[in-house]
């Protein structure tokens, strides 16, 4: 047990080492740059909130920021292995395909929440510097920022176990883009008033990730207070869609043949 | 050490496309403290026998049988090394990072990883772009840094996949020497090559596939002399001897070469004939150039069994 603990946490440790030196470090640089700059431009434009617009900024970027390395990385992290061969080193070493995977989505979420903690903390001093009020809600709605894109990452993993890259990506992009579409198709009077289509989206949603549920923006942004229990539903609900994809993706990657 | 026994595997290379069959019940065995080449054309099935028998792909029927003793006390591939073909890296981390990794994977300690490393590295004369980014090395240095991870975790039976494709003249040559070592130190190799002369020159044994079936597994002394003995031919030797002025021999030349008094006659005399024509030579007095025994190459006795 400790063994195989020891060898996903060398297979992750050196994910993490070849990701920093790939270009996703400066991605994340750059991130941080926008959200000072255009913070500070909308901060001269608009009258009364630029503390307001510093956090929507500052959270929807860091949002951006974290779906892009989870949909561009995740593509990649084991169909590359697969088209280089390098998994073909690594596995012939007394190591399980289930380690392995492990240690590169552990690997691929260390830098995540790297990502998270220097955009998070860019966002949150730009919002004291300009004069913000620092809310509990704030840091709830960059967990589920962060979650957001565990769920994404696991879920464009699975894409490119069963299709190719380019594939992967776009079907998580339409997923992700649907779960939104859903809410708002919802208040159209033509669903409410046709039963098949309403049980229909409800069913979409209740079984596909529902991306929506981990979504805090509109809370942070208008000041609007939490519902009971929604910061624990929704982690509950995050974290258990992710263990979901997580055992998916490990069940298909151990029946998968390497040609 | 590792049998394979019976195994088949099929691929069917487009949805609508019928199955190809790429093994045929392929029995065959690895065997300890030997040097095995494993020989076949291309798309014969080599590669993807060695992917069945790392797991990579499963076969359709049939079971690949590890040896008791080459199971490792946590996993079978413990005392295994594989260095596969083409072997790619991560292009970002230096070759010391990577051998490492694969080190730690094999649970490897690490004082002894370092021992290993200088020795290899230094063998394999890659010691001065040990700590470089793996994209600056080029094909020869791949291929060593290849090697090095294959043996680094001192494994019982290490399985090359074309180990010495895209190596230089002095590379080959190294590689060869090396795997000649590691066989007088008693470990089990197994190797995929297209080059004969190679296997010839290192192999103890020989594992010949051909369509998707074992055509021949043993000794390649073996198969050259089944080879012979299923020809029906005898043993030759060529002869060279300085042309005589105005003297016709029973036998005919092969060819004539060189010029005026340097002209020289080939002869290929079979085995019976072969003391007569000593005979000959001694009785008119004839100046020899060379006499040698002709062996049949591997080359020549594969190749048309390939095709």
């Amino acid at each position: 047990m400790k063994e195989n603990l020891l060898k996903i946490l060398v297979i992750s440790k050196f994910s993490v080492i070849e990701l920093m030196r790939s270009k996703i470090l400066i991605m994340i640089a750059i991130c941080s740059l926008l959200v000072i700059l255009i913070s500070y431009i909308a901060s001269e434009l608009s009258y009364g909130m630029p503390n307001k617009i510093a956090l929507d900024v500052g959270i929807g970027l860091l949002s951006i920021s974290l779906l892009a390395i989870s949909i561009f990385m995740g593509a990649t992290l084991i169909s590359k292995e697969i088209e280089n061969r390098t998994l073909y080193m690594i596995l012939s070493r007394p190591i399980s395909r289930a380690m392995f995977l492990t240690g590169r989505v552990i690997g691929v979420l260390l830098l995540q929440a790297l990502a998270t903690i220097i955009l998070g903390m860019t966002t949150i001093f730009l919002l004291k510097i300009l004069g913000g009020k620092i809310e509990p809600i704030i840091f709830e709605a960059i967990f589920f920022v962060f979650l957001e894109a565990v769920c994404a990452l696991l879920l464009v993993i699975f894409f490119s176990l069963i299709t190719n890259n380019i594939a992967a990506i776009i079907y998580t992009i339409f997923l992700y883009g649907c779960s939104y579409a859903c809410v708002e198709l919802k208040e159209f009077l033509y669903v409410k008033n046709k039963p098949f289509v309403k049980n229909f989206i409800e069913f979409y949603q209740a079984t596909l990730p529902d991306f929506t549920k981990l979504n805090l923006k509109d809370f942070v942004f208008y000041a609007d207070k939490l519902p009971s229990n929604y910061f624990v539903i929704g982690s509950a609900y995050g974290i258990s869609y992710s263990a979901f994809l997580f055992f998916l993706v490990i069940i298909i990657f151990n029946k998968k043949e390497f040609h | 050490m590792i049998e394979f026994l019976n195994i088949s595997k099929s691929f069917r290379q487009d949805f609508w496309q019928k199955k190809v069959k790429i093994l045929d019940s392929i029995n065959f065995s690895i065997k300890s403290e030997r040097i095995t080449g494993f020989l076949g054309a291309n798309g014969s099935g080599k590669t993807t026998t060695l992917k069945i028998l790392f797991d990579f792909i499963r076969p359709d029927s049939g079971q690949v049988k590890f040896d008791k003793s080459l199971i490792g006390s946590r996993n079978k591939f413990e005392k295994i090394g594989f260095f596969p073909e083409r072997p790619y890296f991560y292009q970002h981390s230096s070759g010391l990072e990577f051998i490492n990794l694969m080190a730690s994977i094999s649970m490897h300690k690490e004082k002894v990883t370092k021992e290993k490393l200088e020795y290899w590295s230094h063998r394999l004369k890659i010691d001065h772009a040990i700590n470089r980014q793996i994209r600056t090395y080029s094909k020869g240095m791949l291929q060593r840094l290849g090697f090095i991870t294959s043996v680094i975790h001192d494994p019982e039976l290490i399985i090359l996949d074309e180990p010495m494709a895209g190596l230089d003249p002095v590379g080959r040559k190294l590689f060869k020497e090396i795997i000649l070592e590691l066989g007088k130190q008693k470990k089990s190799i197994f190797f995929s090559s297209h080059i004969l002369s190679d296997i010839q020159e290192i192999c103890d044994e020989i594992v010949l596939l051909e369509k998707g079936e074992i055509a021949f597994q043993g000794e390649v002394e073996k198969l050259l002399h089944e080879s012979k003995r299923s020809k029906g031919s005898e043993d030759r030797y060529e002869c060279v001897i300085l042309k005589p002025d105005d003297l016709e021999l029973t036998w005919s030349p092969v060819k004539t070469v060189g010029e005026g008094a340097s002209k020289f006659w080939y002869y290929e005399i079979v085995d019976t004939e072969i003391g007569n024509f000593c005979n000959k030579i001694i009785e008119f007095n004839l100046k020899i150039q060379r006499i040698e025994k002709v062996t049949p190459t591997l080359e020549e006795i594969v190749y048309p069994t390939i095709n």
